[in-house]
């Protein structure tokens, strides 16, 4: 967590207010095409830090952010950013077919999740309205800073974020992008620890 | 089109032999008399590059360019760039949404609780540097794997 005093900032008015979020910025910061082949594909050519490259652009609360600077000589620097600004930006993206193909699958291997969503009451039909409530949740929790951090590398740094269904809360697994998108990568990513 | 600007690859047919995708993006290297020598990045496997020669007609320019600042270190690098490039694209072995077996016991796994025989699921639409994204069955985390250690037990269905 940072220190008390390093959230804490003065606005061009005068106003206090408590700066939790920052930006963590690599050596370049473009946006739109740019981004997708600098950021994603020279990154890798030039062998740049994959992970400095894949954090590049992306929003974190300060108390829970990867460590920085991630390695030594690392080029990457921080910049505070205002909540307004990330609430604008941050959105939550899940496919359907993570509950239609995956949690809702008829396959034998599946009937552990298959069988603890139907624990609570859901089936297949309800995978749109899933795939929702799961988007709305974790985008109050990340936006809350109520997100945990778990593996970083050059795919970027995932989330588990807690998501809670009938009164049962548990970790679904999340990969964050730049300017605060958040993409699920699992539905179910254990017990609420 | 000139040096160092950024483009789509929109006809694929003459490169079949590359496995090149359409909409693949690339960065002009050369041009001269209606074609150009352009270095493509596999959009299914992100770090994967290949550079060949097209006509200019098969391509569309993006409206970018390869940031300048970065021209020097592109320019400095690039024999390290051209040794890593593939001759053909890779096609990817696994598709997201399907069942998979792992089917390696190595430490890179061992060491997340993960071993041979594991079953999972795809869960990435891509790979990158040849990984792809499986949430196992046995285990709350996804992991990054790479795709020679997996065996395809149930393809996901094309609908």
């Amino acid at each position: 967590m940072s220190a008390f005093s390093d959230l804490i900032k003065v606005d061009k008015n005068g106003r206090i207010y408590y700066n939790k979020w920052i930006e963590w910025i690599h050596l370049y910061n473009y946006v739109g095409i740019e981004r997708e082949v600098v950021e994603e594909y020279i990154a890798v050519a030039l062998r740049h830090c994959a992970s400095c490259m894949a954090l590049s652009g992306c929003y974190f609360f300060k108390g829970v952010m990867p460590k920085y600077p991630l390695h030594p000589h690392c080029d990457c620097k921080t910049m505070d950013i205002d909540i307004n600004w990330v609430k604008k930006k941050a959105k939550a993206e899940c496919k359907i077919e993570k509950f239609t193909e995956y949690i809702f699958t008829d396959e034998e291997q599946s009937k552990g999740k298959k069988a603890l969503f139907e624990s609570w009451g859901f089936d297949i039909s309800d995978s749109e309205y899933l795939k929702n409530e799961f988007c709305r949740q974790a985008l109050e929790n990340y936006l809350s800073g109520n997100y945990k951090l778990k593996k970083l590398d050059g795919e970027g740094q995932r989330l588990a974020i807690p998501i809670t269904l009938k009164n049962k809360t548990f970790y679904s697994g999340w990969l964050l992008r730049p300017q605060g998108l958040i993409i699920n990568i699992t539905p179910y990513g254990g017990k609420f620890k | 089109m000139k040096k160092f600007d950024l483009v789509k690859l929109k006809n694929t047919k003459p490169y079949k032999n590359l496995n090149l995708y359409k909409d693949s993006n690339g960065i002009i290297l050369e041009e001269q008399k209606g074609k150009s020598k352009v270095l493509f990045f596999n959009p299914l496997n992100r770090g994967e590059c290949l550079i060949t020669q097209v006509n200019n007609f098969d391509i569309s320019y993006q409206n970018a360019a390869f940031p300048s600042n970065l021209h020097e270190e592109f320019i400095n690098y690039f024999s390290s760039i051209e040794k890593r490039a593939v001759s053909k694209f890779s096609i990817p072995k696994v598709k997201e949404f399907d069942w998979v077996k792992l089917n390696v016991e190595k430490p890179k796994y061992a060491k997340e609780g993960i071993h041979k025989g594991e079953i999972g699921c795809v869960m990435s639409d891509h790979a990158f540097q040849n990984c792809v994204e499986v949430d196992f069955i046995n285990f709350d985390d996804s992991m990054a794997v790479d795709m020679d250690d997996l065996e395809v037990i149930k393809r996901r269905e094309d609908k």
